[in-house]
C-alpha cells in the first residue's frame, strides 16, 4: 500500500510534492494529522461538531495557501499557527453568543463514559482492570486539560499534541520563550494538582 | 547551579531540549537540593502520566476533508493558483547552483558591457580632434608623406597631386589621413594671420632675448601651423639658431625637412652640406685622419659630379687619384652617426647638382653667416 511507503516521508516533504501538484500526497498529510489536529482544536472549543468543522477548515486553509508554505519551515509549526488561528475565531465569534462554550465542560463532565469508550483503543493489549483505570485516568486528565487556563491550555496543547517546539510557539503566539517555558511549568503544575489523587494509581501501573 | 537557573531549566530538562553539560549539573544541584529534586521528580511524573489520550474524529471526516479540499483546489482564485506554481517553481529555481549561475551571467554581463563601451569611445577621439583640426602625431606623419611625394616624383608637383599619390601607394587610413591633412591646411590657412602673428613673435624674441629664448616659439609655431609658410619660415630660423648653437644634428633635421619643400629645397641643402663639415669634425674629431677624411669626401663628391661647373675642383681629382680610393674607406664609416641620416642616406640617391660644388658652398656659407 503506498500510504504505508509515505509514513516515512517527511511533513515538509509531502508538502512540497502537493505543491507540485500530487494530489495523494495531500491525502496523506490530512490521514497523518487530522487526529492531532482535531484534539488541538476540539480541547479547546470542547464541541466535537464543530471541532470537526474547524478541522476541514484547516485543511483548506492548507490548500488554499500552499502557495505560502516555505520548504524551510516545519509544516507543523506552520499548520498549527493556522489551527490556532481558526480557533480563536471562533472562540471569538461564540464569546459573542453569550458564551455558549461555558455550558460544555459540564456536558464534557456527562460524556465521560463515552470519552473512556472513545480512547479505550489506545491501550488495546492492557487487560480489563487497567483499562478501566486508565480509561479513567485519561478522562480526568482531559477535564484538567480543558480546565486549564487558555494561555496555558495552548501551550499545553501545541507542545503535547503538535510537538511544537517552544521557540515556534513563543513565535506563534508572540510572547517570550521563557514565557511558554513557564506557562508550560504552570500548565503541568496544575495538572499535577488535578491528578494528584491519581497519581498512585499511575505508578501502580507503571 | 542555583534553584533559579533551575527553574529556567527544568522544562527544557523535562521535554529532553537541554544540552549535555546543562543537564549534569542540575543533576549535580539535585543532588544537593531536596526542594529542585522534588520539583523536577513531581514534574517528571506529571509529565508521564498527563499524557492527553487522542481522541479519533468521526470516520467520514477524512473524506469530507479531502471533498472540501479538492472543492476549495477548484475553486481557488487563478492568482492563488499562480502563486502555488511560482512557489514551486521557485522552490526549485531558488537553489544555490542556479542562484549563483545568475550571478555570474549578471557579473560577465554587466562587464561585457562595461568592454563594448570602450572601443567605441576611442573610435570617436580621433575624428573629434581632426575636426578641430589640432595636430596629432599620426596627421604629422601624414604631412610628412604628403610633402615626401612631390620630392619622390622630384618635380613641382602641386599639393593635391602630392596627395593623389600618398592616396594611391598609401592604404585606407592613410588616405584618410591625408584628407585630414587637408582638413588640417584649410584650417591653417584660415589661421594664416595668427601663425603669422606667432612667427613675428618668435622672430622678435630671437632679436631682443637671443636664440635659446626663440627656439621653443619657433618650435611651436612649426607644430601649430604645420604646412604653412610660416611654419617653414619658423623651422628655416630655428635651424639657422641650432647651427648658431652649434647643435648640428637638431639644425640638419630640421634643413633635410625643409628640403622636402621645393621653395627651400636649394636652401636647405646647401644648408645641410655646409653642416657636413662641421658634422664630420665632430664624428671623426678623435680620428687622426679627419682632414684626410673631409679632403677625400670633397674628391669624391667632385669626382662622381663631372659636370660641375668648377674646373680646378677637376684638376684637384685629377691630382690625387690615389688618395681617393684610400680615403674613401675611412671615409664610408665617418658620417654615419643615425641622427644625420636624413643627410647621409640622401647622398647616394641625389644628382650631382645636388651635391654643390665647394665653391657655391663657400659662397653660402657666407651669406648664411
Amino acid at each position: 500500500m503506498a500510504p504505508a511507503v509515505r509514513e516515512d516521508v517527511t511533513d515538509e516533504v509531502l508538502m512540497m510534492r502537493f505543491q507540485g501538484g500530487d494530489r495523494s500526497s495531500f491525502a496523506a498529510l490530512v490521514r497523518k494529522h487530522k487526529t492531532p489536529f482535531y484534539n488541538f482544536i476540539v480541547r479547546q472549543i470542547r464541541t466535537p461538531q464543530v471541532a470537526e468543522d474547524l478541522v476541514q477548515d484547516v485543511f483548506v486553509k492548507i490548500v488554499q495557501n500552499a502557495a505560502d508554505f516555505k520548504h524551510e519551515a516545519r509544516f507543523t509549526t506552520w499548520a498549527y499557527a493556522i489551527a490556532r488561528n481558526l480557533c480563536i475565531d471562533h472562540l471569538r465569534k461564540m464569546s459573542h453568543r453569550k458564551h455558549p462554550s461555558l455550558d460544555q465542560p459540564s456536558r464534557a463532565d456527562d460524556d465521560g463514559p463515552t470519552l473512556g469508550e472513545r480512547t479505550a483503543d489506545l491501550s488495546p493489549g492492557a487487560h480489563v482492570e487497567r483499562a478501566a483505570i486508565g480509561g479513567e485516568m485519561q478522562t480526568r486528565i482531559v477535564h484538567a486539560v480543558e480546565q486549564l487556563p487558555e494561555e496555558q491550555r495552548e501551550v499545553f496543547l501545541l507542545r503535547e499534541v503538535g510537538h511544537v517546539p517552544f521557540k515556534d510557539i513563543a513565535e506563534m503566539t508572540g510572547v517570550s520563550e521563557n514565557t511558554v517555558k513557564s506557562r508550560m511549568r504552570y500548565a503541568l503544575e496544575r495538572l499535577q494538582n488535578a491528578l494528584s489523587e491519581y497519581e498512585d494509581y499511575a505508578r501502580a501501573l507503571r | 547551579m542555583d534553584c533559579e537557573k533551575f527553574d529556567q531549566n527544568v522544562i527544557d530538562a523535562l521535554y529532553d531540549e537541554l544540552d549535555e553539560l546543562t543537564m549534569a549539573s542540575m543533576k549535580r544541584h539535585m543532588e544537593t537540593c531536596s526542594r529542585c529534586a522534588s520539583a523536577f521528580s513531581a514534574l517528571r511524573a506529571t509529565r508521564e502520566v498527563a499524557i492527553l489520550p487522542l481522541e479519533e474524529p468521526s470516520d467520514e471526516l477524512e473524506s469530507r476533508i479531502l471533498f472540501a479540499a479538492s472543492a476549495a483546489q477548484r475553486t481557488t482564485p487563478w492568482h492563488k493558483k499562480a502563486l502555488r506554481g511560482l512557489a514551486w517553481a521557485g522552490s526549485h529555481a531558488m537553489r544555490p547552483q542556479l542562484a549563483m549561475a545568475a550571478v555570474f551571467v549578471l557579473v560577465i554581463g554587466s562587464s561585457l558591457l562595461f568592454l563594448r563601451a570602450k572601443p567605441g569611445t576611442t573610435s570617436l577621439i580621433p575624428v573629434r580632434v581632426t575636426e578641430r583640426g589640432e595636430p596629432t602625431p599620426e596627421r604629422d606623419e601624414g604631412a610628412e608623406a604628403a610633402m615626401e611625394a612631390p620630392a619622390a616624383a622630384a618635380s613641382a608637383a602641386p599639393e593635391p597631386l602630392a596627395q593623389t599619390v600618398a592616396a594611391g601607394d598609401g592604404s585606407g587610413s592613410r588616405a584618410a589621413d591625408t584628407k585630414d591633412d587637408q582638413d588640417a591646411n584649410a584650417e591653417a590657412e584660415k589661421g594664416k594671420n595668427s601663425a603669422q602673428v606667432a612667427l613675428d613673435d618668435a622672430r622678435s624674441t630671437e632679436g631682443l632675448q637671443g636664440c635659446d629664448a626663440a627656439l621653443s616659439k619657433y618650435d611651436d609655431v612649426g607644430v601649430r601651423f604645420a604646412g604653412t609658410s610660416q611654419a617653414a619660415e619658423a623651422m628655416w630660423s630655428a635651424a639657422a639658431c641650432h647651427k648658431k648653437r652649434g647643435d648640428a644634428e637638431r639644425a640638419r633635421e630640421l634643413y633635410g625637412a625643409l628640403a622636402k619643400r621645393d621653395e627651400y629645397k636649394d636652401k636647405a641643402e646647401e644648408a645641410l652640406n655646409e653642416l657636413a663639415p662641421i658634422q664630420n669634425n665632430a664624428a671623426a674629431s678623435a680620428a687622426p685622419a679627419a682632414t684626410a677624411t673631409v679632403a677625400a669626401a670633397k674628391a669624391a663628391a667632385t669626382s662622381t659630379s663631372s659636370q660641375a661647373p668648377g674646373g680646378g675642383a677637376r684638376a684637384g681629382a685629377n691630382a690625387a687619384p690615389a688618395a681617393a680610393p684610400k680615403a674613401a674607406a675611412p671615409a664610408k664609416p665617418a658620417p654615419a652617426p643615425p641622427s644625420g641620416e636624413g643627410y647621409n642616406t640622401r647622398v647616394p640617391g641625389s644628382t650631382g647638382k645636388e651635391n654643390a660644388s665647394p665653391q657655391r658652398r663657400a659662397v653660402s656659407s657666407d651669406s648664411a653667416l
